[in-house]
């Protein structure tokens, strides 16, 4: 298993360094900002103004770490959607399915090396995310409040992206095409449901009524999962690489 | 459900059919190949050589009939056929990012009988650098390299499928090398699919021609060249006589030259040309691989 995960990560090393991109790159703005707006002057910088000057920004800075964390989140799913979207089309692509299919080697297998590396890298994108989210609350004592909603959000986009993704790639030979469809297809949900919600003229006291995130949340889950329970059984039974 | 016994044949192929939307490119095709012989399939480009041989590593599904290697079925059981089959595919697809010792190291993870001795061996004989990334070997390394895959985990059964495709003469003589020997130490089956006639001649003894789908020829070499001859006569006014001796398998008139390849030669057929009206001389050629190949071929186009 050691190989073959190894030769998962060669194969989506590009993917992967984008994901480590869309990780940074919010706490990279956030902090930016943090230290041009409250960058220290003249004398203030030194001894004890120091400490007093943290203390002072300090909330500050973890709130702008909430946003920063809930933005990485967001933007990181795009991740799933590559990884999803490539994982056996990329193979197809240029052809190494070819050497794989006369190996010894099982699709369970080779499924199993895939799902355990989409593991590890949600791992990555994820556990610094959430720690830096709980000492936030923690630090700034709020309630999770609409973090939690967000936070469902967030996943139920990057299963579908992942799930879309995984059922286009078991059957095309394009992972443009897949992860196309897998980043699109979230789009289509929240209009859908934003339009079957007008069109049953639900009550909505906001521009944002909270029905619309737990259809979103429900939907999203279930084609998430429908489509990657298709994708595996279809890449199962599949003679051809 | 195996039936791998150790009399049985190592391949067999039972009424196998493929058909891709509207082409049948696979019709019937039925062959055994006995354990411990080295089989060449010949035929034209589109003679359905490389489905045959991707149906047997389990990489295609047959319409109809099966394929069984050493009494295993090539689809029900892939994973155990891919133990004790080394492939040599036409087009090489090892991973380019990877360098030798890494793709060595792959493929030793995924077979129980690897034998480190005879890939160092392979290693050495053909002086493959186990640094050298997939991405900077030439052809003809590549090609060696998928042998040296193919044979280091000790398999019954050798599959080529047009190996020597592109390579140069000196290239083709040590991947043939490579070939011998393992054929002459292990005594094993080699199946291998080729355009080039003389590398067969040399390879194998037992040789099958496939067009349209078919076996049209199927036979131990040396058997079938003794038993095929060309026939060419000399027609007193170019007019070609109605009866062909049975076992025609191609004919030509070139002016007042008549050409006929036929199969299952014996004096009576000479002396059957001999007493049609009209022909005034017939002498017996030998023939050799290639153009017993082109004759048959073009036979069988003639006749379609």
């Amino acid at each position: 298993m050691n190989w073959l995960l190894w030769k998962e990560y060669r194969l989506n090393r590009l993917i992967v360094l984008v994901g480590v991109f869309l990780l940074l790159f919010p706490y990279a703005v956030a902090a930016g900002l943090l230290a041009w707006h409250w960058r220290p002057v003249g004398a203030e910088i030194h001894g004890a103004r120091l400490w007093q000057y943290w203390r002072l920004l300090a909330p500050l800075w973890w709130s702008r770490m909430v946003w920063a964390a809930l933005y990485s989140l967001g933007i990181s799913q795009l991740t799933f959607g590559l990884l999803g979207g490539s994982a056996i089309a990329g193979e197809r692509v240029d052809r190494s399915a070819e050497f794989l299919a006369y190996l010894p080697l099982s699709r369970g297998r080779i499924l199993a090396a895939k799902l355990l590396f989409t593991l590890a890298v949600s791992a990555v994108i994820w556990l610094p995310n959430l720690v830096i989210l709980g000492i936030s609350v923690l630090v700034l004592a709020v309630k999770a409040g609409d973090g939690a909603s967000i936070l469902a959000n967030i996943t139920a986009t990057g299963l579908v992206f992942f799930g879309v993704g995984w059922l286009l790639s078991t059957m095309t030979e394009s992972p443009s095409i897949s992860v196309c469809v897998g980043l699109v297809v979230p789009v289509i949900v929240l209009t859908a449901i934003c339009g079957v919600g007008y069109l049953a003229d639900l009550p909505a006291d906001s521009h944002y009524p909270p029905y619309i995130s737990l259809w979103y949340q429900v939907v999203s889950m279930a084609i998430a999962l429908a489509s990657f329970g298709a994708g595996t059984v279809y890449y199962l039974r599949r003679v051809e690489p | 459900m195996s039936t791998n016994t150790p009399d049985g044949p190592a391949i067999e192929l039972v009424g196998l059919s493929k058909r891709f939307g509207r082409t049948l490119v696979l019709d019937h095709l039925s062959l055994q190949i006995p354990r411990g012989s080295t089989f060449g399939l010949l035929g034209p480009n589109g003679a359905g050589k490389t489905t045959t041989i991707k149906i047997l590593m389990g990489m295609l599904a047959p319409t109809a009939g099966a394929a069984r290697v050493l009494g295993m079925d090539a689809l029900a059981e892939r994973l155990r056929i891919s133990q004790v089959v080394g492939y040599v595919p036409e087009n090489h697809h090892i991973y380019r990012w990877m360098r030798i010792e890494e793709v060595i190291g792959f493929c030793r993870s995924l077979y129980r009988s690897w034998n480190d001795e005879t890939c160092r061996e392979m290693l050495d004989l053909f002086a493959l650098d186990p640094r050298k990334k997939v991405k900077h070997l030439s052809k003809g390394m590549l090609v060696k390299l998928s042998l040296l895959l193919a044979v280091s985990h000790e398999p019954e059964v050798l599959v080529l499928d047009e190996p020597l495709a592109g390579l140069d003469p000196i290239a083709r003589e040590e991947f043939l090398d490579g070939v011998l020997r393992t054929i002459c130490e292990r005594g094993r089956t080699v199946l291998f699919s080729s355009h080039t006639l003389d590398d067969v001649r040399r390879l194998a003894d037992t040789v099958g021609i496939l067009c349209n789908g078919q076996l049209m020829l199927h036979g131990n070499l040396d058997n079938l060249l003794t038993t095929t001859k060309r026939l060419r006569a000399t027609l007193v006014d170019g007019r070609r006589p109605q009866a062909l001796p049975a076992g025609t398998i191609y004919e030509r008139l070139d002016g007042r030259e008549w050409l006929l390849t036929v199969r299952e030669f014996s004096p009576e057929k000479v002396e059957q040309v001999r007493g049609q009206s009209g022909v005034e001389h017939v002498e017996v050629l030998d023939i050799g691989l290639e153009d017993l190949f082109k004759d048959f071929v073009k036979g069988q186009r003639a006749a379609k």
